[in-house]
């Protein structure tokens, strides 16, 4: 009981701070947004993403018009420019007039995954089954490029309107050859589409707002909410590093111990409160994102279970640093450097499967608790995964709690 | 285990403690201190600052642990018993130990919290406790709004929550004004005599322990070196007056002091004190009779070229038992 006194005193404490609302509330809400955005902004993660794919249609045949089609049914993704463009202006043309020219600009730009041109006779040489060339444009690639899936696209696409001009040719030629009617081969033709109506093939091509690596790498807010309220837990409990010397300094700690209230308890209550402190800490940062629609998953008890784990964590590294520092100036420096260290280096800023991280680094972000509790984090938010995808992360959070707790308690001295 | 039913509350036997320096030099703060407080009374604990008052109370009062002897309060003692003992106690430390965010009223909630008292039984102890510092008016005020005095007193407050047998105060007064160094003092009177409290009162202060104490320890370098009731101390010095010359030169050659011991009559020896605060020098004269060996002290002064400003003649009190037993003032 007397812990929990202790706690809600140092809570009562906090609160009497001016500061407080601003360094508990405001500033972890404000950066939450703020690092959304180059996180991938307020994109929905989980909205549709178009791919660009500008066209210049000069053939205006219905073989061109089949292989637009069937482009669109190989590629849901697949935004054609400026034909598909509407009201909302995906295609992002503005009123530029569309030219080769500025189709061009928009791929140097980046704007655009490609560009495709089909020259004017493209209809009549696929009737014709003539040889024929199609322009497909893409700058240079990388390994995890997006161009590779949009030729296979228009591979795919061709490959169909050849298969169709094929029938037609080969029912104008039976028809010829038998003196039937001259309606029949288009009929076929038609008849040919319809077996092809149910699609066997498809592109399935997915990208995230961000910049493009895999769905499994946090967006926006999936990626700025708990990386914000990790960091900011380290904020408010490595500060309670300082408080158990501020209480020594002004004498408080040495008043309590000549009443009779163990050392233990003192300290237990003064950690249950830095505790209490951090999970606020991330249910701040959690509720912001919740106003900006975010969604964490679907196993709330992993996800509150994964955060007190890491709050723990935190509380044992405060109370080692505790038995380290000598001033409130030597505990406030400590802190701020291992919050400013651990945040970045363990993906609470950025994601650690970001391609700019190299692979040294990812390996020691993911040796810290910041590493531990982020990947949890995505594999909660990102991945949908429940408490068995998590536990290893939990366990290895409260497992290193245990060793610093341990190691405080081994070191702690109060004799003055 | 219960109290003890002996007449003293507070029972030190060869209580000690031994800091080690930095380079591992020891450091002996406080050495093998014998000591009794008997129930109901006002124990004085005087000395210079650094002679080891402040670390005897924190060693009986469970904060730091002897590295010798043992104290027991009420019959428990402090290192094997020592949540009984605390229980027993109220402690009211040298500095303003408060949460100054906090009002008056917040803070001995807490406090009182810290003894198990909770609901409507802590309210009205926190009111009566207020009303003992007379502080009810500003009790929703923050700590941090009060003068010295006032928090000296919620500090003072916060020691008698659980209605203690024994109350330590460790130099209540220190750094505040004539008034509220009055109303401090008056309240110690008050727990004796009101609420039967033992008090155990650390000062350096002469002036307070011969106003508060039914007796005395003395403590130098961490020893106590006298201890008894003021009439026994005082006995202990004799009855030597002290001739108080202060003198307008930097310091009097040994020549000259022991003329004034062997040419007036009934004078015992002569010394010369520097007050290292101010740099003012006194030549202190002890006498058998300090009045009439006043004039003589004088004439000898000016044939010595010795330039007198002021003159004051003290009869045998504390400051003086410590100067003879140790050579210095109290205020070295």
């Amino acid at each position: 009981m007397k812990i929990w006194h202790i706690a809600l005193n140092d809570l009562l404490v906090t609160r009497s701070s001016p500061s407080t609302w601003l360094f508990l509330f405001a500033v972890p809400a404000i950066l939450v947004v703020v690092l959304a955005l180059p996180n991938g902004g307020f994109q929905d993660p989980n909205a549709p993403v178009y791919q660009r794919l500008d066209v210049i249609d000069s053939d205006q045949s219905p073989a061109s018009s089949d292989l637009l089609m069937h482009m669109r049914r190989a590629n849901a993704t697949l935004l054609l420019c400026p034909i598909d463009n509407d009201e909302t202006d995906r295609c992002g043309l503005g009123d530029a007039a569309f030219t080769l020219e500025l189709a061009t600009e928009r791929l140097r730009q980046g704007r655009t995954e490609g560009y495709l041109t089909i020259p004017a006779g493209f209809g009549e040489a696929v009737i014709g089954q003539t040889p024929f060339k199609l322009g497909f444009y893409s700058l240079p690639t990388t390994e995890l490029n997006p161009q590779e899936p949009l030729l296979q696209t228009v591979n795919a696409a061709l490959t169909r309107v050849n298969a169709l001009a094929t029938a037609q040719r080969f029912a104008d030629v039976l028809y010829a050859d038998l003196g039937g009617n001259p309606e029949f081969s288009q009929q076929v033709y038609q008849r040919a589409q319809s077996y092809w109506a149910t699609e066997p093939i498809t592109i399935r091509f997915e990208q995230t707002p961000a910049a493009t690596i895999n769905s499994d790498q946090p967006v926006g807010f999936q990626q700025s909410v708990p990386g914000t309220g990790s960091m900011y837990v380290m904020n408010v409990v490595l500060a309670g590093s300082v408080v158990l010397l501020l209480e020594r300094k002004q004498g408080t700690m040495q008043r309590i111990l000549t009443m009779p209230v163990s050392q233990g308890a003192f300290i237990a209550g003064k950690m249950l409160s830095r505790v209490i402190l951090g999970m606020i800490q991330f249910m701040v940062a959690f509720a912001v994102g919740l106003l900006f629609g975010t969604r964490y998953g679907s196993d709330p008890i992993a996800l509150i279970l994964l955060m007190f784990a890491f709050v723990l964590c935190i509380s044992g590294l405060a109370l080692l640093l505790a038995t380290v520092i000598k001033s409130e100036e030597q505990g406030s420096g400590l802190a701020l450097f291992l919050m400013l260290t651990l945040a970045p280096l363990g993906g609470a800023w950025w994601s650690l499967e970001l391609e700019f991280i190299p692979e040294f680094m990812r390996v020691i972000g993911n040796l810290t608790p910041v590493g531990w509790v982020m990947n949890g984090f995505n594999k909660l938010i990102v991945q949908d995964g429940g408490l068995i995808a998590v536990l290893p992360n939990i366990g290895i959070l409260v497992a290193v709690a245990g060793v610093l707790f341990a190691i405080a308690s081994y070191r702690l001295r109060y004799e003055q | 285990m219960t109290a003890s039913s002996s007449p003293s509350l507070v029972q030190i036997r060869g209580l000690g403690k031994t800091y080690k320096r930095a380079d591992g030099t020891p450091v002996k703060a406080v050495k093998n201190i014998d000591l009794d407080i008997l129930t109901g009374e006002i124990f004085s604990l005087l000395g210079p600052n650094g002679a080891g008052k402040s670390t005897t109370i924190s060693m009986i009062s469970g904060l730091i642990p002897p590295t010798q002897g043992e104290a027991h309060i009420g019959g428990y003692s402090i290192v094997k018993q020592p949540m009984q003992a605390k229980r027993l106690m109220g402690v009211v430390p040298q500095e303003i130990a408060l949460y100054p965010t906090l009002s008056a009223r917040q803070n001995l909630e807490f406090f009182g919290r810290m003894y198990d008292m909770q609901g409507a039984a802590l309210r009205q102890r926190v009111d009566e406790v207020l009303e003992v510092i007379d502080l009810k008016d500003r009790q929703h005020d923050r700590v941090e709004t009060f003068s010295g005095g006032m928090k000296r007193r919620v500090n003072i407050g916060v020691g008698l929550l659980n209605k203690p047998q024994l109350i330590y105060m460790d130099e209540p007064t220190v750094g505040i004004d004539p008034q509220n160094r009055r109303r401090i003092l008056d309240t110690v009177l008050l727990l004796r005599e009101q609420y039967k409290m033992t008090v155990l009162y650390t000062t350096h202060l002469m002036e307070e322990a011969q106003e508060l104490s039914d007796r005395v320890g003395i403590i130098d370098h961490g020893e106590i070196i006298a201890c008894g009731t003021q009439t026994e101390l005082m006995h202990r010095v004799g009855e030597e007056d002290r001739l108080i010359l202060s003198i307008d030169q930097p310091n009097v050659s040994d020549t000259v002091l022991t003329r004034f011991q062997t040419e007036i009559d009934g004078v015992q020896r002569a010394v010369c004190e520097i007050n290292p605060d101010d740099h003012s020098v006194k030549l202190i004269i002890f006498a058998q009779r300090g009045r009439k060996a006043l004039p003589d002290a004088i004439r000898l002064a000016n044939d010595a070229g010795v330039k007198v400003t002021s003159v004051e003649v003290r009869e045998p009190d504390l400051e003086s038992l410590f100067l003879k037993l140790t050579g210095r003032a109290l205020r070295d």
